[in-house]
């Protein structure tokens, strides 16, 4: 009975190329000291109204009714008080988040180009509105590089598409593994992925059949980058199939945790979920993880009532804050960079088609907060009018807030370029400054 | 930026345009084959089966079948490898799946879509014509100067067919809609005006909407001189979140009945545009006579013409002084056979693309294409297909995504032949709007050059494998090897699908069926040791106790995931 041993033999035993990954995987080398190692990017999707939330106008209320043009002014039905010692104004929507209130850096005088969802949404994301370009987070993931080759460098966890689809979290022309990797709740929580369960044993001898077609088909041939990085990207794969179901086994976490995110056992529903699994993907060196709340429907977009965002904002309300607290007390807040967007904020008056309730889209002012790595906590920065349509001190346009993320990730936002079609792309396209104002 | 100014203008001058290379005319070289342009060439004639996979997959985006493979080395042998790939290239010229791979790279180029791209994503079913219409006008060797003719005035030509020459205008009707309008606006001027010029002159005139070019002798000028073309030239409204009704479509015939195309027209009131200063849609009412950029002739419609002038905008990109057009197409072609073109920026033949690597091969293909080939792309194709440089080029590129998908359908005898028409969109009703917009993918075993691609998504499964996003012109593909392909190989329903059917078409015993699959899978007969190793994977799984039609399915997975199946040398 020798057959066994050779048949064995005939298939190689190594699964892996040493030096192959590590190699394929490294990032760009930093401009100047980072204070952030990896971003968590809260996606608010709807536009998300700063009048509700972040940016108190109580002129709203005293003119409630009053009509400018042909619209009237729409109170707002949400109380504001300051909160923590920094005394920063939140609305009752946040009861969780507001017992964090020391602890962001929440900007009033942000303002975009694009007044429509679908452009909006990509401007945010990519700088621009009408082109394809890549997502912040792969530029962020071919900056940074990999931290650990058995999961993705970026990923967006996205139960429902936004906006202009799966184009937020692409790679446009940078390479392909800079995309995000979509997780979604359920059975396959990404595409493809397969079993949890541990391969069988025939999967086994598939995966070393495959290794040694590859390693003779590679022997046979000069070197070439693309068939070593095919064959790194079947390594990544076996490993993301280890790897990522651990990630998001959320067993082990304790009641105490689950409580803190408010979320219930074995639930993988709503934002709680999703910020506990981000925890989790950032602890094991993802560098870019997006946490879309809602797709492109029953989203914050209310047009036709305000109190629609009620719903929204208990969804991420406690999430949230149990993610910043929970980092907090794991250290890891310190190089993490928490943002909380949206594509734009919305009008004082009532949008007169759809009622006397909602309010409209406003691309010339909204709210933003920043957490964690390098911001300046507890502060307050920028100013609107005081129905809130314009901002009048510290304005900071979406591309100087894109060059504010990469300056505390440790890259210049006009170094951080790479070249396509002849010319020299990067996340501000030609403008954009950083926000010295918010640096801690 | 105002201080750049006096920079702009030093670059503007003629002397600097008479410098870079892509604005001098192309002269025809005294050498005369492609082969004379390499002649340090010393590497050696490829094995007959690494040629034929090339070169099949090169023109029909398919794999040779196992008869075809013998026939091949047979033909080889007795005629020798040059002979035996020239009547073989005849063979495949004359394929319909010739159209069906070269349509795809053309489709590419100028962004097609079944959707518009406006926020709710509308679909067009007629745009599928033009995608027909484009496969079809390869098949058929369409001389590439018409083909341009009726793609940018196809309405305005003398009606030899006025079928397709509308159809062809679909190139411009296509062009990307915005917002939740979804009317045709500024910003689908713009894109036409990028596609435009990315397409058919290598050149990025986009960047002059709002200031002039800063690097290429470009002006603003230029741009809104173009503009007015584009502008006095109407388009269909496809529907749109504000509006279902659809209308200024062209009917196909004279009947009220007869089918409607996605066809451009000529307004009744065409006009020279304003020039927008800072290209924010707000002029300062200077006019700009419609004409063509002053770097490439400047030349100009006649007074007071009464037409959008698209007819003269063909002729100007066609006439034999234009240093750009014939350059840019013979570029592409060769870049499609070679994995690689001669200028390795297609879409930027500017000063911030990247130069000719062999300038006098590009000159003598770019003439000779003119002159000789009579801008027929098969014979310029048989020209490169007949030099030594294609047979020995260290050739290396990955399978398309639509390569990939159609192989294995092919492979496994499940692709359907044929376009499959238009797509089955909702009939009635259907409202789109920005918050529930158009997003379905429709199964289809026909070739996924007929696949629905929405603009904002692309296709899904195309996606993974590198189909670009149909919002701007794609060039070149890009290749990328990612976990997620990966997982697919191992994990989808689609590959276990495939591979079951493949096991379920081998027959006799394990040696036999090993063969078949190497013929099938990698277009050869398996080596040595890959029998070896096969027969191993099979004997070791049968002693785990694996069922025997399991681990047949699970070895035809393996290959399929294998690099030997997956790239072309």
């Amino acid at each position: 009975m020798q057959r066994r041993p050779i048949l064995r033999s005939l298939l190689g035993g190594s699964l892996v190329f040493p030096g192959l990954v590590s190699e394929l995987l490294a990032g760009r080398p930093p401009q100047h000291a980072a204070k952030a190692k990896r971003v968590i990017f809260l996606y608010l999707t709807g536009g998300m109204s700063h009048l509700d939330t972040f940016d108190p106008k109580p002129e709203l209320n005293r003119r409630a009714g009053e009509l400018i043009g042909k619209r009237k002014i729409l109170g707002c039905p949400y109380k504001f008080q300051p909160h923590g010692q920094s005394g920063t104004e939140i609305s009752d929507l946040f009861p969780h988040l507001s017992t964090c209130a020391d602890d962001l850096c929440l900007i009033r005088s942000l303002h975009g180009d694009h007044g429509n969802h679908a452009q909006a949404v990509l401007s945010m994301h990519t700088g621009s509105g009408t082109l394809v370009r890549p997502s912040i987070g792969s530029w962020i993931s071919y900056g940074l590089g990999s931290a650990n080759h058995n999961l993705p460098t970026f990923v967006t966890i996205a139960p429902h598409l936004p906006y202009s689809g799966a184009l937020p979290w692409g790679s446009a022309f940078l390479p392909r593994k800079n995309s995000g990797v979509r997780i979604v709740p359920g059975k396959e929580p990404v595409k493809y992925l397969g079993d949890p369960a541990p391969p069988s044993q025939l999967r086994a001898l598939q995966r070393r059949l495959l290794a040694d077609s590859n390693r003779s088909h590679l022997a046979a041939r000069a070197s070439d980058p693309r068939l070593e990085s095919r064959i790194a990207s079947l390594e990544t794969a076996y490993g993301m199939q280890m790897e990522m179901p651990e990630a998001l086994d959320l067993t082990r976490e304790t009641d105490a945790t689950h409580r803190l995110y408010g979320l219930e056992r074995g639930s993988t529903r709503g934002y709680a979920w999703q910020c506990l699994v981000a925890r989790r993907l950032a602890e094991r060196g993802v560098r870019f993880i997006e946490l879309v709340d809602t797709g492109a429907s029953y989203n914050w977009d209310a047009h036709t009532d305000i109190r629609h965002q009620d719903g929204h904002a208990r969804n991420v309300d406690q999430p949230i804050a149990g993610l910043l607290k929970d980092l907090k007390s794991r250290g890891m807040l310190e190089d993490t960079l928490i943002v909380c967007t949206t594509e734009f904020g919305r009008t004082p008056t009532v949008d007169p088609i759809n009622g006397d309730k909602g309010r409209g889209h406003l691309a010339s002012a909204f709210s933003s907060w920043l957490a964690g790595a390098g911001v300046n906590a507890g502060t307050v920065y920028g100013k609107t009018n005081d129905l809130g349509t314009k901002v009048v001190e510290n304005p900071v346009h979406v591309h100087d807030f894109h060059a504010t993320i990469l300056h505390l990730l440790g890259f210049d936002h006009e170094a951080l370029t790479y070249r396509h079609a002849g010319r020299d792309f990067r996340l501000t396209d030609v403008s954009g400054d950083i926000v010295k104002g918010i640096l801690s | 930026m105002r201080f750049l100014a006096p920079i702009y203008a030093l670059f503007l001058s003629p002397a600097f345009a008479a410098e870079h290379w892509a604005f001098v005319p192309p002269e025809k070289p005294s050498l005369t084959t492609i082969d004379a342009f390499f002649p340090d060439a010393d590497a050696e004639e490829p094995a007959p089966h690494i040629l034929l996979r090339r070169v099949t997959y090169g023109l029909t985006g398919l794999p040779p079948t196992p008869g075809e493979q013998l026939t091949f080395v047979v033909m080889a042998e007795t005629l020798g490898l040059k002979t035996a790939l020239a009547q073989t290239v005849d063979s495949l010229l004359a394929r319909s799946s010739y159209g069906e791979k070269w349509g795809q790279h053309w489709l590419d180029l100028v962004r097609y879509a079944d959707t518009t791209g406006c926020s709710s994503d509308y679909p067009v079913p007629e745009a599928a014509r033009y995608r027909d219409y484009v496969i079809d006008a390869f098949n058929r060797d369409l001389p590439y100067d018409e083909f341009v003719r009726q793609q940018l005035a196809g309405d305005l030509l003398p009606a030899a067919d006025t079928f397709t020459n509308l159809v062809a205008t679909g190139y411009l009707a296509i062009a990307r809609r915005y917002g939740t309008s979804g009317a045709s606006s500024y910003l689908t001027v713009e894109d036409q005006i990028d596609n435009f010029g990315t397409a058919f002159l290598g050149l990025t005139i986009s960047c002059a909407r709002c200031h002039d070019h800063t690097h290429d002798p470009i002006s603003q000028k230029d741009y809104y001189a173009l503009y007015g073309i584009f502008e006095s030239t109407g388009l269909p409204f496809p529907g749109s979140q504000i509006s279902e009704e659809r209308f200024d479509f062209s009917r196909l015939g004279s009947s009220d009945e007869a089918p409607l195309a996605y066809a451009a027209f000529e307004w009744e009131t065409p006009a020279d545009a304003k020039f927008q200063p800072n290209g924010q849609n707000w002029s300062d009412g200077t006019i700009v006579p419609r004409g063509f950029p002053e770097i490439l002739g400047g030349q100009k419609l006649p007074k007071n013409y009464a037409g959008s002038g698209r007819e003269f905008l063909a002729e100007w990109l066609l006439a034999s002084e234009n240093p750009l057009t014939a350059r840019v197409i013979v570029n592409r072609v060769w870049g499609w056979h070679f994995g690689e073109p001669i200028v390795p920026t297609p879409n930027d033949f500017g000063s911030h693309g990247t130069p000719p690597t062999n300038p006098a091969l590009l000159d003598y293909l770019a003439t000779t294409f003119v002159t000789e080939d009579k801008w027929s792309i098969k014979s310029l194709t048989r020209r490169i297909l007949a030099s030594a440089a294609y047979r020995k080029s260290s050739f290396r590129r990955r399978l398309t995504a639509e390569e990939i998908v159609d192989s294995i359908k092919n492979i496994t005898g499940t692709l359907k032949p044929g376009s499959n028409g238009f797509h089955p969109f909702p009939e009635e009703h259907a409202r789109y709007t920005q918050h529930n917009p158009f997003r379905a993918t429709y199964r289809s075993d026909h070739r996924a050059v007929y696949w629905m691609r929405g603009r904002l998504r692309g296709h899904p499964f195309l996606s993974l494998f590198d189909a670009p996003v149909p919002m701007t012109g794609s060039g070149l593909r890009p290749e990328s090897e990612t976990p997620e392909q990966a997982l697919f190989f191992e994990n989808s329903a689609f590959m276990e699908r495939k591979s079951r059917e493949l096991t379920a078409k081998l027959d006799g015993d394990t040696p036999t069926r090993i063969t078949q699959a190497h013929r099938l899978l990698f277009s050869r007969p398996p080596r040595p040791e890959e029998s070896a190793r096969g027969a191993a994977f099979i004997a070791l799984a049968l002693g785990d106790g694996f069922a025997e039609e399991d681990i047949w399915i699970a070895y035809i997975q393996t290959l399929f995931a294998s690099n030997a199946f997956l790239y072309l040398d």
